[in-house]
Formats: structure tokens, sequence, C-alpha cells
């Protein structure tokens, strides 16, 4: 385990009480909370650089671009990546939406097929609905098992049957943290590949503050991250995209203007021929991007390899002491696929209360100081297919201890009190 | 603010609800869901001979104690009453009749969901 106690001071929030309680936040699948290191270095940048990038040849100006072109290799690096395939946007919302409209819209023709699945938060539903709508391709839905695990055989099913160009799927789910083999998913794309290569996505949002990502070895087209997820600022996230993608223009802008721009004449534009430059369309969030480097680097110090095993443990210690409750019903994997393997789920155990709805177990929980999610976690097709109405979340981030998951339990014994159940 | 949310009063009305369950003969069906947490709300409504007042009023719906506890006291308050004075309730009035002095943003949704179902009935009848 990582020393979080020590940890917990380095993020100023975390000293805060709720209800005359110490906080204990286990709400990190929505946002996590940001150490001192990602704060100093949003307010250094603006304290003593900012000014605006690739723009002036004055001192700040070159600075400010020094120190973004620094921060987005920082990134990249990172996540095993050049820093040329890496696209910054708001958030892997943003980012997944950039694929819509760079590379579907123009790729995708009527009667052509994109995958998706009924685990995928609403980011990598709704986007594809859309598109759908633009280019009458059409969309198939991956089912889930009883223990909220992918169908890999209706994958396989999929692909034999349909002319598919994008397979698009989640890689932990923020609802049950149930994480999909990209491996196992990338050897039946590639099974079934024929003349016309079919492209993945993964949307990282909830695998790149739990596991170590790199986006070579990953082998999919397209992975999208949040950096709010994973220690950095809200405002900032990205799109990594295959070098081989951008280079043949597959992967075109959808935000045009200055900055991404090579020449401008009256009746045509060519767009800057430098990867990094091409996409950043507007003057770009720097001091954002400099602070979600600042996370990239806190969790590097750390070593993402530790931090997936620390949230291992919270995982498997969250799962022992909620199923003693009799009242509690754990969504989502419990036991690994086959004895000796690692359990597939990271990052969070929502659970269902027999008596009480997750909004009053929320409640609850926060009188006590205690922050944890309730609702649908926007994944209402999950929820729906299972028929929850709403489910309490708890996740987890490198400051979280087994003593939050104790005060958690603490916390739930008060909802007995409160509804003598 | 939870202490006096979580009051047995409350809960009790949650458990035990007032006009629960479908209204033989109603002249309006609405229903209402809360797209943050899923809950939803069904009402039917009997209007009085003039259409001017509200005569009867059954309703089903899943959701948390502070919205299920919300549309059973309002169940009972707008029998007989009449829509002028039903489009004119707020949300401080409905803390009232939970007995709340303060509520958060994001409860005030769930306390305000039946309200909002009965407004919408009334408005497309």
């Amino acid at each position: 385990m990582l020393g979080s106690q020590m940890l917990k001071s380095q993020f100023p929030i975390l000293s805060r009480y709720i209800n005359d309680k110490p906080l204990v936040y286990l709400d990190n699948a929505a946002t996590s909370q940001k150490p001192q290191e990602v704060i100093t270095a949003i307010s250094n940048y603006y304290t003593g650089h900012n000014a605006n990038v690739h723009r002036g040849v004055h001192r700040l100006s070159d600075e400010s671009t020094a120190v973004f072109e620094e921060s987005r290799n920082t990134i990249a690096k990172f996540f095993g990546a050049d820093s040329q395939e890496l696209i910054i946007t708001r958030n892997a919302t943003e980012a997944i939406n950039g694929v819509a409209y760079g590379w579907a819209d123009h790729i995708l023709k009527e009667g052509d097929v994109i995958v998706t699945s009924l685990m995928e938060h609403h980011a990598n539903f709704v986007v594809w609905q859309e598109v759908c709508k633009r280019t009458g391709a059409k969309l198939e839905l991956v089912g889930v098992d009883e223990n909220g695990r992918l169908r890999l055989d209706e994958l396989r099913q999929k692909l034999e049957i349909f002319p598919i160009k994008l397979v698009a799927l989640v890689h932990v789910s923020n609802a049950t943290g149930t994480v999909n083999s990209v491996k196992k998913i990338l050897q039946l794309i590639k099974q079934h590949q024929k003349d016309t290569p079919i492209r993945l996505l993964i949307d990282g949002a909830q695998s790149a503050p739990h596991m170590p990502i790199n986006f070579h070895q990953l082998g999919a087209d397209f992975y999208a991250f949040s950096g709010h997820k994973m220690l950095g600022p809200m405002g900032v996230g990205g799109l990594l995209v295959r070098k081989e993608l951008l280079e043949s223009g597959e992967m075109s802008p959808w935000l045009f203007g200055g900055g991404m721009i090579f020449s401008v004449l009256p009746a045509q534009t060519e767009f800057n021929p430098d990867l990094a430059e091409r996409f950043v369309a507007g003057t770009p969030d720097v001091a954002s991007v400099v602070g979600l480097a600042a996370a990239c680097e806190y969790l590097y110090q750390l070593d993402m390899r530790k931090i997936e095993q620390h949230d291992r443990e919270l995982v498997l210690y969250a799962l022992e002491k909620l199923q003693q409750i009799p009242e509690i019903k754990i969504i989502g994997p419990v036991k690994s696929l086959q004895t000796g393997q690692q359990l597939d789920r990271l990052g969070s155990v929502a659970f269902l209360h027999q008596a009480v709805h997750a909004h009053d177990v929320a409640q609850i929980l926060d009188s006590e100081g205690i922050a944890v999610r309730s609702g649908h976690h926007c994944t209402m097709p999950l929820h729906n297919y299972f028929g929850w109405q709403a489910t309490t979340r708890v996740s987890f981030q490198v400051y979280t201890s087994k003593n939050d998951i104790d005060s958690l339990v603490r916390g739930l014994e008060k909802i007995k009190q409160v509804f003598k159940s | 603010m939870t202490d006096d949310l979580y009051r047995e009063t409350i809960i009790t009305e949650a458990r035990h609800p007032q006009n629960y369950g479908p209204l033989e003969g109603a002249d309006i069906t609405q229903s209402q869901v809360n797209p943050s947490c899923g809950d939803s709300i069904e009402v039917y409504v009997k209007l009085d001979k003039e259409g001017q007042k509200i005569a009867d009023l059954g309703w089903e719906g899943k959701g948390c104690v502070v919205s299920m506890a919300s549309m059973s006291f309002l169940s009972a308050k707008v029998k007989g009453m009449s829509f002028v004075k039903i489009n004119q309730l707020t949300t401080d009035d409905l803390k009232q009749m939970l007995g709340v002095e303060e509520i958060t943003l994001s409860r005030e949704k769930c306390m305000m969901m039946g309200l909002m179902a009965i407004q919408k009935a009334l408005r497309d009848k």
C-alpha cells in the first residue's frame, strides 16, 4: 500500500472538515482532488509566465510556449506516446467527440457499423448515436454478463456478421469497475479484419488514473482520458491518436481557426503540417496543461504500478467489508474469472442497498463527512438493463486508505440506526 | 441538515405514503423524472366539476425518502386546492411541509419532483 496518510497531507482540501467530521473523500471516479504541486504549477504559470503561445517573439510568449511544449511532452511521455500523438482536449468526453467529428464524420458511410457496449459511460454512447444520425451508420451494442463483464462472445459474433469500422469500448467501467482486456478485444478485431481496417477507440477516463498506460503497447487507435480524474485540473484532458492516422489525414482537425493553419488564402486554407499544432485551434488552456503535466509527474514519481497495486488492495478490502453487510449487494465482478487470476476490477466499488435509496445512503454518509456518489453514474443503459434505479459508488485514489473504508462501514451502520432497518 | 431531513416523521411518511396508487377515472396522468438520478413519479388527477380545482389525486413513484415524503404530504395538501394556488406553491412551501429549514441544491430537486409533476399535469390538461 502507498503511504496514504503522508500523501493526504499533500492534498490541501483533504484537511477539510464536513459536518464537523474529517472529510473522507470517496468520489474519485467523479473527480480526484489535487496535490499542492498541481495547484502551485498552475499558480506559478499565471504569476510568472503567462502570455499567448506560438504567437509573439517577446520573452513571456517564448517562456509560455516553452512551458506549454514541455508540458505536452511530459503528458505524452506519461502515456508512452509521442508528443505529436497527443491532442489536448477539455476532457475524455471532448476527446471522444473529436473522434466523431475528426474521424467518423468523413470516414463512415451509410451501412457501416460502429460497435459499442451496454457498459459505456454516456460519453462513449450518445456520441455514437449522434454519429449514426449524421452518417447513416448503424450502432451495434455488445452486452454484459450477470457480473457486468463484457460479452466477448457477442463481440466476436458482431465482428463476424457486420461491416464494422469502429469498435469503441470503455477500458475500466465507472459503474462496475470492470476492466476490459484490450488485448483480447484487439485479438478479436485482428482475427476478423479484412480489407478495410477496424479502428479501436478506448475510453480511458477510469483507467488512466489507476493503471500504467503505454499507448503504443496498448495497440488502440484512439485513447481518450480526462486530466481531472488523475489529479490534474478540470477542463483539460486528451486524445491519443496513432501517428499513422494523423499523418495520412484519416484523423483530421475538427476545430478550425488560428494556430492550426499553415496558410490562409481567400479561397482556401492549408492546415498546419506540424501535427502538434494542427489540432490546436485558438488559444489553448496553457495553465491547465501545465497543471496536468505536474499531475503526470506526481503520478510518475509514485509509480503507476504501485498505484495499481494500491488500488487493487483497496478494491479487495472494500469488497470484503461491504459483503459482510447483509443489506448490501455489490454490483460488478467480485470474484476473478479463474482461480489465481487477478480480479478484473479497478477504481471503485458500487452497491445497492436493499432497504434504502442510494440518495439517502449518500446523504447520511455525508453527515458523517463521507463523500460518495449516488445515481446512475452516467450509465443509464447499464442501470436499465439490470433494473437498478440508482446505486451508491465509492471510488479510490492514491490518498485513499483502508481507514477510509472502515469509516465508510461505520457510516453505513448509521443508516441502520436512522432507518431502523 | 441531515438530521433534519431524516426525522422519523419524514421516514414514516415515505414508507407509508398517503394517496398512493393509481386513481380510477383520472382526468389527467402525468409523469416526472429526475434525470440526474432516475427517480420517477406518476400522478393521477381528477378535476372538480368546474375544472378549476383538484378533486382527487393519486400517485406512484420510485425514489428517495425526500421525493417520496414530499409527494405524499403534497398529495394531501392539494386536494380541493385551486389551480391558481397550486401554481403559486414554492420551494419554501414544500420545505415547510417537510419541516426542514434548509435543503441542498441537489436534494431540492428530489423535494420538488412531485410538485413539478402536478404543475405539469395542470399545464398540459
